[in-house]
């Protein structure tokens, strides 16, 4: 028997695999995906390639190509952004790692308490939480992000809109910032020339500003895996899990087991107390059809979003409020696109260093992009195509004309020279709805049982909502009309699933969560979750992923002190850092 | 020439106005003009045949005359969202000087996607096309002289044949392309009536503006499609997912003309993970590199703002 088993190595279960491998516990990691071995032989910085969600190398799917892709239903129009595989989605995500804004936990007093979603609040305070920020943040490392052309041009339209620097990691006003992101920024010849003989390390340490993080970061080329630029967990936690009992005294390295999708979590029935407790897993080797099973003194499902409430559903467990996969929040995201006359810098350097938070309506980034997707994020939209339709919306604001697709000559045009672009994503401070959730198809299934099906239906969203939404794209056009934008496009995008939280959320009020205040499950012993899923809301807007991880190491800790007997570490000791010289040691010596 | 008799039950409205409007009837005809140009039928009705034999068509013919109006709804598809210097995105009315989506072979992203998108079950699909011939029976398209008009013994004889073969088709392994092809034809035609060009895909004969209300009716959660699926569709769990199904499908199509257009998949090379050329979506946005092979670093480092290193 295990101590514990971890289901899924996305963002947030490599997080409690390292916390416990670094304890010393018996831990085995499950992922239905691949583990990318060599990026350096297997990867390129070709969108297409990588990124495609059907055929692509950072899928939904399984490592083989010739097999497609896990198929989920969606009830109303959207798209997939999400990986398998360790990392997960953090395989191509941009390293962004703002915390949550204050708003959103329990005790908070602000003048403005009331313009977050305060039915659904973390259930525990900001200042439990910032502690494991902390933790977290010294691990990644998370650093503040270097600027180039396109952050210069957004710092400078942000100011010249009349908003301030933010000067710490709290967001404590609205203003605008470098990110501060899960990237080693730039060192030696990094970001001082696009010379790639120049570009291997040691002679460039950190991020080159080659601006594929979207396609996963395997630089600087011969850099030891745990000293790729960004800290995706396949760079971070999981080389540091992988090698615990060689960096840490009584530490011991995890158990991967990949290509392994479980398909059931067992559990031993018991009346009085807990209905139900966790016992193991069983999964299917997705290669051979096989199928396998262990025991565990404790299961940790971080499969994220839309994976867990169908291994829910899937493994008859109970959902006595009905809040299984209930409450998902998405950010919906929005995106806004400025044409300048001049070179912007819309293609050129980071993927993503610069932000704006505003607190009470959520948060916006500016972001580089290559050509297929900048086409594609012009194509997406609720509101038809601009100049022919709109779908019963295009609305209208500070941007030119209505919302709704660029397309044909107009998508054209605006493509006719991408770094005279500068494009702003919306991050949505979005409410908790009952409606938003997921559940398990009526009609579609794979080998691992009925598939997933999502239903977020954007137009049904709550009035405060929709209230930020249009509070933001107002705000990123003025920002752009402020750089001296000669034309500013408002897509109104369907939901992009990419940021999704809190569909088996944590929370104080037993009514509408599925998890207490130590991630646990309410209804099965021994079940905790540590992904996205668990966020009790969305954040107030910020990306999820570092405080998916924060909450992942207080709940590695939660589990540590109630089911082994031991005692808390953060706040008492010094975090070691995934880049440190014997965590690099570590992973050479392994050979990973 | 002789002639074939229909059998005492000939195919119903609504099946025959899905057969005809779909451009399924035109498609299978052009692969084996033996049929219906005999008759009269299909687009060349001046250039009558009179000593051809009817034979059945098989679905081997069948698979071969839909793959060809599939390739042709696709080129009229991508002129739609990335219009370039092709014949198609001249007949529409937008075209540009430089070259297009077609020119970078979107056409075929834009089918392979279609079809890895969604694992319809073929009963699933089957009901589907059944529902939309149910709905088109009671609701009629204004293609009098092919669906409703009297062709005769030989040509019910035709229909009856083409239904047949089209029912056996189904029941193996129909593409997704297939089926979008055949609803954004019957689309078309349901949009504008009987739609001649120089296409045979009635879609790839609209002008930008038409393929646009066709999108814009297709889009709306009143569409007459969803409202044929959600009225028609027998089996209770089919008919739930059905509008699901199809706005995912409407969206993606829309959403991944761009994508398909500006990527490099077209002069991909496996074995380097590289691009034998620079594609031609980064010619026509004017992204760097300008050849092979994809930078590894830039110099755009400025510095830090305000000097702040950590905050």
């Amino acid at each position: 028997m295990r101590d514990v088993i971890i289901i899924g190595a996305g963002g947030g279960g490599p997080v409690v695999a390292k916390e416990l491998a670094e304890r010393g516990l018996d831990v085995l990691v499950l992922e239905a995906g691949a583990r990318h071995a060599n990026p350096e032989q297997e990867w390129s910085a070709l969108e297409n390639h990588m990124n495609s969600s059907l055929a692509g190398k950072f899928r939904f799917g399984p490592a083989d190509p010739a097999k497609p892709a896990w198929f989920r239903e969606l009830v109303t129009p959207g798209n997939f952004s999400q990986v398998a595989g360790v990392g997960g989605t953090t395989l191509h995500y941009y390293g962004n790692s703002p915390r949550a804004m204050p708003g959103v936990f329990a005790g908070y007093r602000g003048r403005d308490r009331w313009m977050y979603d305060y039915r659904h609040q973390f259930p525990f305070s900001y200042e439990e939480m910032r502690r494991y920020y902390e933790w977290t943040e010294a691990t990644l490392p998370v650093q503040t992000a270097a600027m180039g052309t396109k952050e210069q041009a957004f710092f400078d339209a942000a100011t010249a809109a009349g908003l301030t620097p933010i000067t710490g990691k709290d967001i404590t006003h609205a203003g605008f910032r470098p990110q501060e992101n899960a990237i080693l920024q730039p060192g030696g010849n990094a970001g001082r020339t696009s010379d790639p003989s120049q570009l291997n390390y040691p002679d460039a340490t950190g991020c080159t500003l080659c601006g594929h993080c979207f396609q996963g970061c395997m630089l600087p080329k011969s850099a030891p895996r745990n000293l790729k630029a960004r800290r995706s967990t396949d760079n971070s936690y999981m080389p540091m899990a992988l090698t615990a009992d060689l960096w840490k005294p009584g530490g011991k390295a995890i158990t991967l087991v990949t290509d392994a999708y479980v398909t059931r979590i067992l559990t031993d029935p018991r009346w009085g107390g807990r209905l139900q407790t966790a016992t193991g897993v069983e999964w299917r080797d997705v290669n051979t059809g096989e199928i396998h099973s262990e025991d565990a003194k404790v299961v940790v499902m971080a499969g994220g979003c839309i994976e867990n409430p169908r291994l829910w559903h899937n493994s008859d467990l109970p959902d006595p409020n009905g809040w299984v996969g209930r409450g998902l929040t998405d950010h919906a995201l929005d995106w806004v696109t400025g044409i300048f006359d001049h070179d912007v810098g819309g293609a050129t350097g980071t993927s993503c260093s610069s932000r704006a938070d505003f607190p009470g309506y959520g948060a916006m980034q500016n972001t580089a992009n290559t050509p297929g997707v900048a086409a594609n994020n012009l194509a997406a939209s609720d509101s038809g195509i601009r100049g022919a339709y709109d779908n019963g919306l295009g609305l209208e604001g500070t941007w030119d004309g209505k919302a709704g697709r660029a397309y044909g000559t107009e998508l054209k045009e605006m493509m006719s020279n991408i770094n005279n672009q500068m494009s702003i994503l919306i991050l949505t401070d979005d409410d908790v709805e009952h409606q938003n959730k997921v559940d398990v198809s009526r009609v579609f299934k794979d080998k691992q049982g009925p598939v997933a099906r999502v239903d977020i239906d954007k137009r049904r969203r709550s009035r405060r909502t929709f209230r930020n939404r249009e509070y933001l794209a107002n705000k990123a056009a003025e920002i752009l009309r402020a750089a001296g934008a000669t034309k500013i496009v408002r897509t109104d995008w369907t939901p992009v699933l990419l940021h999704l939280q809190s569909s088996m959320r944590m929370g104080d009020d037993r009514r509408n969560s599925v998890l207490d205040e130590n991630c646990e499950a309410r209804a099965v012993g021994g079940l905790f979750i540590a992904d996205n899923s668990a966020l009790p809301n969305s954040l107030g807007g910020p990306n999820p992923t570092l405080s998916t991880q924060a909450l992942a190491t207080r709940t590695a800790e939660k589990i540590f002190q109630q089911y082994f007997g031991g005692d808390v570490w953060v706040g008492g000791e010094t975090p070691i850092c995934s880049i440190d010289d014997a965590v690099t040691q570590a992973v050479i010596n392994r050979g990973i | 020439m002789s002639e074939k008799q229909p059998s005492n039950s000939p195919v119903n409205t609504g099946r025959r106005q899905l057969l005809i409007g779909s451009g399924l009837l035109g498609a299978a005809v052009a692969v084996n003009p033996g049929m219906a140009f005999g008759r009269g039928w299909g687009r060349d009705r001046d250039n009558v045949q009179e000593n051809v034999e009817p034979v059945d068509w098989t679905v081997e013919q069948l698979r071969t005359a839909l793959d060809k109006l599939r390739d042709d709804t696709f080129f009229g598809l991508t002129a739609f969202a990335v219009p370039g210097n092709d014949p198609y995105s001249e007949y529409q009315g937008r075209s540009t000087p430089a070259p297009g989506g077609i020119a970078t072979r979107a056409d075929l992203y834009l089918a392979g996607g279609v079809n890895l998108l969604l694992p319809l079950p073929a009963a699933f699909m089957q009901q589907l096309l059944a529902s939309i011939a149910t709905y088109l029976s009671l609701s009629p398209m204004d293609i009098p002289e092919m669906a409703s008009g009297d062709v005769g013994e030989n040509g019910e004889w035709i229909l009856e044949n083409l239904d047949s073969t089209f029912t056996d088709y189904l029941e193996g392994e129909a593409s997704n392309t297939v089926l979008a092809a055949l609803l954004l034809n019957l689309a078309a035609t349901r949009a504008a009536g009987s739609v001649d060009g120089p296409f045979p895909s009635p879609f790839a004969n609209l002008s930008w503006e038409q393929k646009a209300q066709l999108f814009e009716e297709l889009e709306s959660p009143h569409s007459w499609l969803k409202r044929a699926l959600v009225w028609n569709i027998p089996d209770r769990d089919f008919r739930e997912a059905a509008p699901g199904v199809i706005g995912s499908l409407v969206s993606f199509i829309l959403r991944i003309g761009g994508f398909a257009s500006y990527n490099e998949f077209a002069v991909f090379d496996p074995a380097t993970r590289e691009v034998v050329q620079r594609p031609l979506g980064w010619v026509l946005s004017q992204y760097a590199p300008d050849a092979p092979p994809s930078s590894i670093g830039s110099d755009d480092f400025i510095g830090y703002y305000q000097g702040r290193r950590s905050v």
